[in-house]
């Protein structure tokens, strides 16, 4: 597809304007009649048995319609992406300060407050498990009976030992990260309604799977799937942390228990101790290279706390074994991941899913390289760096697109790097400027093994316009205009001329989870398909119709002899009780090798970062100056939404480098709310913030596209460290880098 | 969730005060701007059954200069006093410390009074008015009497203040146009940022030696403070960067900082030397005549 109308042009999102005016109704804005409020009682301890729950009085407040405990969840009484381990509404114990307890149903709001204070929870208290590493000693408290070890991931190739004995320099470093939360805007907020005539449970509450948990839902109730309707789109944020069900079970309880509709919205503080959170991680790293810069082994093994629950944390540690070579030909490695259960808060899936942790530690690892090598940092990433068709670092073919040499060129070539040194002379003692370049390969799609697809199916309306009918949810990354541009430029009609639906279970076939920078692709194929099949099926019902072979083109039937306008053939097909109708259903490729649990994947996006610091070595404080952002994501359907994505993964990125931190004290949130917890504002911002798109034309999708969400918050993280190890000559291992860390770091490093 | 509050809303300073005597035995607040007390009652650590809001008593809004004396009534905005001239003119420091405090929407509703009594350790107006030499005047329906503002703060949310007392005004001597000073803060980011540390100087320099100084710090000890031992040390002295550098060191010894989740006690210590040596280095480059500067 070289010559394109819509695609590749930066054509404004369809939500933005409602948005921008503030009148997109979020799942957390509807109101319905006869509405109760729900409440739900959270954990009084991090770790504890439940001796005894009394809801007695609480059910005796006036206003009070149902108090729900254990005992009311009629199915399954857990739920979680890869295993049920999270109780619904805990029986005997609580593992983390979130864990739910009992759910209120209320006239009012605060009717509702009042009677979760008239619940009487009895708790043996459990010490709190803090230490990962402790965690796994025999003598630790178990979070879970089976023990607190999730997941043990092994991936080799070639023999490590071997390799680092061919290596002229190794590198040894441990690094550290910190539990980081994802500070979306809208809280998990929405609806449960309950039908009785029909016998249908309908959930409203954002999320980034409405069809998974729809399953979670009627698992929990032991419902049918089909009598639970979840519309989970529009959704205000999430990067990651409603993939899992948040209170989506809790409402259809409180609904059907209820007979009434009822209503949940976290208040911030809720929301914070009970969401999942970004795994700290700390990772030791080993890196073996030849004296002209070629790698030859890498060692890593990694320690995750995914606290309470193993959500996604399976999978995110894989995520991270798996990037932790980054995109780099690397011919013995050793990658070793364990994750471990605690009582710190629950961690789980955040952009860049486990790639964050490692990238960081790798891509510094590599600066340090460069450094002992006396090679630019650059050139010592294109040396090694990995191309379309090469065996991966973790032994598998990479048979899509690989764009990262054409990112580390652009960088090389960028006035930003090619002039570094000549303005560093613009600044004075004790103000001092650095650039720093990090790049990273990001897995898209779940993996080797686990479901992954996407149905789409596009309908030609009796008014001749077309209804597009798809799953995925908007999120706030833009995805649902790119859907348009694709089916437009396959259907030649402009995007005015077409609906879609998002996020309903009950209106599309199911799309996938928004979830893995996967939803352009996955959608992207499903519906040219789709969209293939539906322009067959004019041509056939028009030339039936007309009695001469008719052909598509431009919303037009045109024949030997006559021309028929599409809504004229739609008007036809309508008196006939025709639905004319395509649809499209695409699986994911996958690798030719299978690791187990998800591994490994094998499409990637692909980014390059630099950024430019001024470091105040006085008040170790960091201005992020500038950033040049170049990914590789494949065909770029709507290059705005690219830079939307770069501008804030890069301030995100930012953040994780410098500035955020979720503090825990003995399992307990010392930060709950944006009071505490920090965040970085308009002027903390990099003062110039760029994007240059490179485009690898991916083969297994007819757009080329690939995907886009995560990178770019990945490695501006190293790329700013390593900048500040630049300007300053002080390098951190632990993130954040605050004033106080860094402060302390330069006077330690003048003492020796 | 707020819990519902009886609302009362005075229109002068003697309806204010007779709202107080009625309710004495009441569980009231008065409510000034109210960007810490209903955060408080959010949290429930305020449970008030009646609020007496100050926001309708136009005589607590005024900005005025009365006989060398600038007044300003304890219900004056962050945003009021960034866009007053007098205070642009004669009192740069308070103005340099209400633009760095909170937000836009903060700053339109935070007061000066309020920022005081709220009595924080990093309340940011302090410093500035500490090194202005402000007075308070204080007032209940009993007694009305003017303190200093260095002796109103007990601790951390603690004040001198009876139970039945308000700050009605704020004042210092107007600072003649040779006087300068400095206020410089570090947070946790650019904006909206609750200080970390905060230091503000007013001095008066006579043939290059300084008559007088008056430096405070905030964020460093249990209430806002000044420093009394640097600012002796400095008097009579000229500020050479020797003598900058000695009072920075002495600076340090005079805090008493904390470790929190902003900060930590040894970064706080090491800024009061940093920020202050800044604070003095700003005032002498900008003091130097026109090419002694050095780029």
């Amino acid at each position: 597809m070289s010559q394109t109308r819509f695609v590749g042009k930066p054509i404004a999102r369809i939500d933005a304007l409602e948005k921008a005016l503030g009148k997109t109704r979020f799942m957390s804005d509807l109101v319905f009649p006869n509405m109760l409020w729900g409440k739900v009682l959270r954990a009084a301890y991090p770790h504890a048995r439940i001796c005894r729950i009394d809801t007695s009085r609480s059910e005796q407040l006036p206003g009070v319609r149902c108090v729900l405990t254990h005992r009311h969840v009629m199915g399954l009484n857990g739920f979680g992406i890869v295993k049920p381990d999270q109780p619904v509404l805990c029986h005997d114990k609580v593992r983390y300060v979130g864990d739910a307890v009992a759910l209120v149903a209320a006239e009012t709001e605060s009717i509702a407050e009042e009677a979760l204070g008239l619940i009487q929870v009895d708790y043996d208290p459990l010490p709190v498990v803090e230490d990962p590493e402790e965690a796994l000693s025999e003598y630790a408290p178990k979070v879970h009976e089976q023990g607190n070890l999730l997941l043990r991931t092994k991936l080799q190739k070639g023999d490590v030992k071997q390799g680092f004995t061919e290596a002229d320099v190794t590198l040894e470093q441990r690094y550290s990260t910190q539990l980081f939360e994802h500070a979306f805007l809208e809280t998990e907020g929405g609806i449960g309604i309950y039908d009785e005539e029909s016998g249908v449970i309908t959930v409203y509450c954002g999320s980034q799977y409405a069809f998974r948990d729809q399953l979670q839902i009627a698992r929990a109730l032991d419902w049918d799937p089909k009598k639970i309707r979840v519309c989970s789109s529009p959704v205000g944020g999430a990067f990651g942390a409603k993939d899992e069900i948040t209170i989506q079970i809790y409402l259809a309880l409180l609904a059907y228990y209820t007979r009434c509709p009822v209503k949940i919205v976290l208040s911030r503080e809720e929301s914070f101790i009970s969401h999942v959170k970004r795994h700290p991680m700390r990772l030791d790293v080993r890196l073996g290279a030849t004296k002209v810069g070629e790698l030859k082994a890498l060692d890593v093994r990694i320690l995750s706390d995914t606290g309470a629950y193993a959500s996604l944390g399976g999978p995110v540690l894989n995520l991270a074994l798996e990037g932790a070579p980054g995109p780099y030909r690397i011919p013995h490695t050793h990658l070793l991941g364990r994750a471990v259960y605690t009582n710190n808060g629950m961690s789980g899936a955040c952009r860049g899913f486990g790639a964050t942790q490692s990238c960081f530690a790798m891509e510094i690892t590599l600066d340090m390289m460069a450094e002992q090598l006396r090679i630019d940092p650059i050139e010592l990433r294109l040396k090694n760096v990995l191309r379309r068709n090469d065996l991966s670092a973790i032994d598998h073919l990479i048979f899509t697109s690989v764009g990262i040499e054409e990112t580390l060129k652009i960088a090389r070539d960028s006035e930003l790097w090619r002039t570094r040194d000549i303005r560093k002379r613009d600044f004075q003692p004790p103000i001092f400027y650095g650039v720093g370049v990090a790049s990273e390969m990001q897995a898209l799609g779940l993996g080797k093994g686990i479901p992954d697809f996407a149905g789409v199916s596009i309908e030609l309306d009796r008014d001749g316009s077309f209804l597009l009918r798809q799953g995925c949810i908007e999120i706030g990354q833009g995805n649902l205009v790119c859907f348009l541009q694709m089916a437009a430029e396959v259907l030649q009609c402009d995007i005015e001329r077409m609906r879609l639906t998002h996020g309903d279970t009950f209106a599309s076939p199911d799309s996938g989870s928004v979830t893995a920078s996967k939803s352009i692709y996955l959608v992207g194929n499903a519906l040219y398909l789709a969209a293939k099949t539906l322009l067959q099926e004019l041509e056939r019902f028009a030339s039936e119709t007309i009695g001469e072979p008719m052909r598509y083109q431009e919303c037009e039937l045109v024949g030997p002899s006559r021309r028929i306008p599409l809504h004229e053939l739609a008007q036809t097909a309508h008196s006939q009780g025709r639905q004319l109708k395509g649809e499209g259903h695409f699986v994911h490729p996958t690798s030719d090798k299978d690791y187990g649990d998800g591994l490994p994947h094998c499409l990637y996006s692909f980014i390059t970062q630099v950024a430019s610091v001024v470091v105040d070595a006085e008040t170790g404080m960091v201005k992020v100056h500038d950033v040049l952002s170049i990914p590789d994501c494949g065909r770029a359907i709507n290059p705005q939404g690219v830079e939307g994505q770069c501008e804030g993964g890069v301030v995100m990125g930012m953040s994780y480098a410098l500035l955020e931190k979720v503090e825990l004290q003995h399992g307990r949130f010392l930060t709950d709310n944006f009071s505490t917890y920090t965040l970085p504002t308009a002027a903390d911002a990099p003062l110039t913030n760029k994007t240059v798109i490179v485009e690898s034309m991916e083969p297994t999708n007819p757009f080329g596209a690939k995907g886009m969400a995560e990178p770019p918050n990945v490695a501006i993280c190293p790329a700013i460290l390593n900048a500040i190890y630049d300007a300053i000559g002080v390098r951190i291992f632990d993130i954040p880098v605050t004033p106080e860390k860094l402060l302390a770091e330069i006077e330690r490093q003048r003492k020796i | 969730m707020l819990k519902p509050v009886d609302y009362l809303s005075p229109t002068t300073i003697d309806e204010l005060l007779r709202l107080i005597e009625l309710h004495r035995d009441k569980d009231y607040k008065v409510l000034a701007g109210g960007t810490d007390l209903i955060v408080r009652m959010k949290e429930k650590i305020e449970k008030p059954d009646f609020l007496i809001d100050l926001s309708h008593v136009e005589e607590l809004a005024r900005i005025e200069e009365r006989a060398n004396m600038i007044y300003l009534g304890a219900m004056v905005t962050c945003a009021h006093i960034i866009s007053s001239k007098l205070l642009s003119q004669s009192a740069a420091i308070l103005v340099a410390a209400c633009q760095r405090l909170g937000s836009p929407q903060i700053r339109s509703r935070a007061t000066l009074g309020g920022n005081i009594a709220n009595a924080s350790p990093a309340g940011d107006t302090v410093p500035p008015l500490l090194a202005l030499d402000a007075s308070l005047e204080l007032q209940s329906p009993s007694r009305s009497r003017t303190v200093a503002l260095e002796s109103f703060f007990r601790g951390p949310g603690e004040t001198i203040l009876d139970p039945d007392e308000l700050i009605i005004a704020i004042q210092f001597s107007k600072p003649t146009p040779d006087e300068k000073g400095f206020f410089l803060k570090l947070g946790q980011r650019s904006a909206m940022s609750i200080s970390k540390i905060s230091v503000a100087g007013q001095l008066h320099l006579n043939m290059g030696r300084t008559a007088w100084i008056r430096i405070a710090y905030g964020a460093v000890a249990s209430t806002p403070i000044r420093a009394h031992a640097v600012e002796d040390f400095l008097r009579g002295k000229s500020l050479t960067p020797a003598i900058i550098t000695e009072a920075a060191e002495i600076a340090q010894q005079t805090v008493s900082p904390i470790t929190d989740i902003r900060s930590t006690e040894s970064y706080r210590r090491k800024m009061s030397s940093i920020l202050l040596r800044r604070g003095l280095e700003g005032l002498m480059a900008a003091a130097a005549p026109p090419g002694a500067r050095s780029s």
